[in-house]
């Protein structure tokens, strides 16, 4: 079956770095969009970037000197040619170049412009620089985990943030798609990652409202249902999530954990002697691999999983029964290798295998075919603005084999583990 | 809710008992999660069980653009509700099932739900300190960025449809919702075999903690790249930023003799005053904020980002999109009753 394209014929122009922005690009790439990363000269993508996150794969590079009157006016010339042009600098820098919404509706009344900053604009903090792990803290994530009384924790995730602000702005786009077909109207949107944290747990933002407590940090536990928590497996390193909801689930993880204790029967006295029961679970727990237990415990009802470390995603058997990594080949080999499974940004649609992947390009790599095929240059038109500096080639993708970050978990054995999981490739 | 937030019109068809997490506040009063998912929504009560029950909503069906649900297949299968039997009352229908982890694979009959659903998607396995178990994230992150994955594909699904595609069923799987936020780390792992150290994972990048007390309250350090020199001066330790402390790995490992200095320094003003001189630097500091603090952020008001809902008399702070869309109004603020539009919802349908 053909791969499945609802957006084949939108085209977007996007002024991205890092993540964020990026990772909503891809998601409308995979769905047949044609995206064009207009990148500036300067240092390369991050390597981090350019190979692990995925955020560049299915989409063509542009190289454009924004610092030049030419390119200005060439970056002008392509919003013309788009549904969608979007940025995640902070809003200074566009509107530097002159194109913020004014500079670019003004070349096309009916564009969908979209502003991606840390905080959002306006606002007194509309300037400030964030990272994801930045608007996590102060967007009263890490104030809620860990437990009270100790320092908050930060969520062990280089990009959680970045990545729910990319599927906030996925959201927007294809909903002023939407918007635009019906209307014909354009729309401006101005998203703030800080904003998508606060979004995401708005019941704390309520609650703190309402005329009951401030939500507080409460480790593994759940207010309501118990006993809850991650216990210490068979293994270094190893746990389990239980999660008991009902008095009958509770009846089966105490037979399976041999703790007969009639007074436990309800909700109540288990949040009460909690320290207790997670002592009793942890006993049995540790005497067994994290799979097994989980496999034991919800044959008999109970909600339990593995808490899965890279290593086990990696290779997760219902990942790679349901298809969500596909083979992506490189021009290169990278770490000895031709192809990596990569993490599929798509749900499944239709039962059908999901949509290939095309390695990112390095910058400006693209620039004759985006050149020609937007704005119908011919070769001497596209020399000039090569030779002249407008559209420079950029440098190129680092996609080095070894890792600076080399400290915590190693496993040397990692490509056999994945290769023998994955199986050979299919294209 | 996202969709409703949009201005799209959302009717929500519940049993005629309601839907089940409006119960979830009998045993957490403070928990209004039922409460923040559901406002701006239609409410139809529907028993899908009964014959008639079922022809209501397969004419709910014929005039939507698109059905999502998240129900259990047993159910699913009881009444006898699949993509080709929603498909036959409305020829370009969207679906979009939502569900734990997706609708094949080998975890069938596999009760879930977000507190273990987050551990087995990832994220979790990093989060928490070296010495404690992994820690959960706080609310239900896998299950909400499975519904904007949903949101997101439904509506690229719409416009496909109006664009000449055929309607699609979407299978949302909100384990690899999760796994998504952590694309980095599996991928690390699958080229170099590298895992994640809970913890101090910038005290390793930068050579410093990241969460530190200020005057009054935590602070976020992070400067990645940063240069030592200026950085070390702006935190205060001059003693400390000749050539031999610049590398990250040597103040990492010395890490007591600038302890002391570094504490004190940070403890000497507060939170907001380093956020804004920080900012100023290029360097991406911030405050820990509480639930409070975020509902009197300048930055939240400035962006007019609250709402008000009225939920059993009292006006509640409700966060709204985390972007601006001026082109639909929302719908109402509000939370239905179970059934609260059924009359009017089939006024609307059959031509009243």
């Amino acid at each position: 079956m053909r791969s499945y394209r609802p957006l084949k014929g939108v085209r977007v122009l996007t002024f991205e770095a890092a993540v964020t922005l990026p990772a909503a690009t891809r998601v409308m790439a995979d769905l047949g969009a044609d995206v064009v990363q207009a990148r500036r000269p300067g240092r390369a993508v991050d390597n981090f970037i350019a190979t692990y996150d995925g955020t560049l794969i299915n989409k063509q590079s542009i190289m454009i000197d924004l610092r030049m009157e030419e390119g200005r006016a060439l970056a002008l010339r392509l919003a013309a040619q788009a549904d969608v042009v979007c940025n995640n600098f902070t809003p200074r820098v566009m509107r530097g170049f002159g194109l913020d919404y004014d500079g670019l509706r003004a070349v096309r009344e009916d564009l969908i412009v979209m502003q991606l900053s840390g905080y959002g604009t306006p606002g007194p903090w509309a300037n400030y620089p964030a990272y994801g792990p930045s608007v996590e803290a102060a967007g009263g994530l890490n104030s809620l985990i860990g437990n009270d009384g100790e320092v908050p924790v930060r969520i062990g995730s280089g990009v959680f943030a970045d990545q729910l602000a990319g599927r906030y702005a996925t959201v927007a786009l294809l909903a002023a798609l939407v918007h635009r077909q019906r209307t014909g109207e354009g729309q401006y949107i101005d998203l703030s990652m800080y904003e998508g944290i606060v979004h995401i747990h708005g019941q704390d933002v309520m609650a703190a409202s309402a005329a009951g407590p401030d939500p507080v940090r409460r480790g593994n536990r759940d207010p309501a249902i118990a006993p809850q928590g991650i216990y210490p497996s068979d293994g270094e390193d190893q746990w389990i999530a239980i999660s008991v909801e009902t008095d009958a689930q509770w009846r089966a993880l105490s037979e399976c954990i041999g703790l007969g204790d009639a007074s436990l029967a309800r909700a109540a006295p288990r949040r009460e002697r909690h320290d207790e029961i997670d002592e009793a679970i942890a006993a049995w727990t540790r005497q067994r691999s994290k799979h097994d237990a989980a496999e034991l415990l919800q044959s008999r009802g109970v909600i339990a999983g593995p808490v899965q470390a890279p290593r086990d995603l990696a290779v997760d058997d219902g990942y790679i029964e349901r298809g969500h990594f596909r083979p992506i080949r490189h021009r290169e080999p990278i770490a000895g290798a031709s192809w990596h499974p990569h993490l599929s940004q798509l749900p499944k649609i239709n039962g059908a295998r999901r949509s290939p992947l095309t390695e990112a390009h390095a910058d400006g790599a693209d620039n004759a075919a985006v050149l020609e095929g937007w704005l119908g240059l011919d070769a001497s038109e596209i020399r000039h603005l090569h030779e002249s500096g407008v559209t420079p080639t950029g440098i190129p993708l680092v996609t080095s084999t070894s890792d600076v970050l080399r400290r915590g978990p190693f496993d040397a054995d990692h490509a056999e583990r994945v290769g023998r999981a994955h199986g050979p490739d299919e294209f | 809710m996202s969709l409703a937030e949009l201005g799209a019109d959302v009717i929500k068809v519940e049993p005629p008992g309601g839907d089940p997490l409006r119960a979830r506040r009998e045993v957490a009063p403070d928990d209004l999660s039922f409460e923040y998912l559901n406002r701006r929504k239609r409410s139809i009560s529907i028993d899908l069980e009964s014959g008639e029950g079922r022809a209501t909503l397969l004419e709910l069906v014929a005039s939507a653009d698109a059905v999502i649900e998240d129900l259990d297949v047993e159910t699913l299968d009881r009444m006898r509700l699949s993509f080709g039997t929603l498909r036959r009352a409305q020829p370009s229908v969207v679906l979009t099932s939502i569900s734990s982890f997706g609708r094949s694979g080998p975890h069938d009959g596999w009760r879930a739900n977000d507190f273990v659903l987050q551990a087995m998607g990832g994220v979790v396995d990093g989060t928490g300190w070296g010495d404690q178990p992994p820690q959960r994230l706080p609310g239900s992150p896998a299950s909400f960025s499975a519904g904007l994955q949903a949101a997101a594909l439904t509506s690229g699904a719409v416009y496909g449809v109006r664009a000449g595609e055929d309607g699609v069923h979407i299978d949302v799987s909100i384990q690899e919702a999760m796994s998504t936020h952590w694309t980095r780390e599996i991928e690390r792992y699958i080229y170099h075999g590298l895992g994640v150290s809970r913890g101090n994972v910038e005290m390793g990048l930068q050579g410093f903690p990241h969460t530190v007390m200020t005057r009054d309250g935590y602070l976020y350090l992070l400067a990645l790249r940063a240069e030592w020199e200026p950085l070390g001066h702006f935190l205060g330790l001059d003693d400390f930023i000749t050539h031999e402390w610049s590398d990250p790995q040597t103040r990492l490992e010395r890490w007591d003799e600038i302890a002391p200095q570094f504490a004190a320094n940070i403890a000497a003003r507060s939170k907001y005053e380093w956020f804004a001189d920080a900012a100023e630097r290029g360097y991406t500091f911030a405050p820990v904020d509480d639930m409070q603090e975020v509902r009197q952020s300048p930055q939240l008001l400035a962006r007019d980002f609250f709402g008000e809902a009225e939920i059993e008399g009292e006006n509640v702070t409700t966060p709204g999109l985390p972007f601006t869309f001026a082109a639909t109004p929302p719908r109402p603020n509000r939370v239905p009753g179970v059934g609260e539009h059924t009359t009017e919802v089939l006024a609307e349908l059959r031509g009243g």
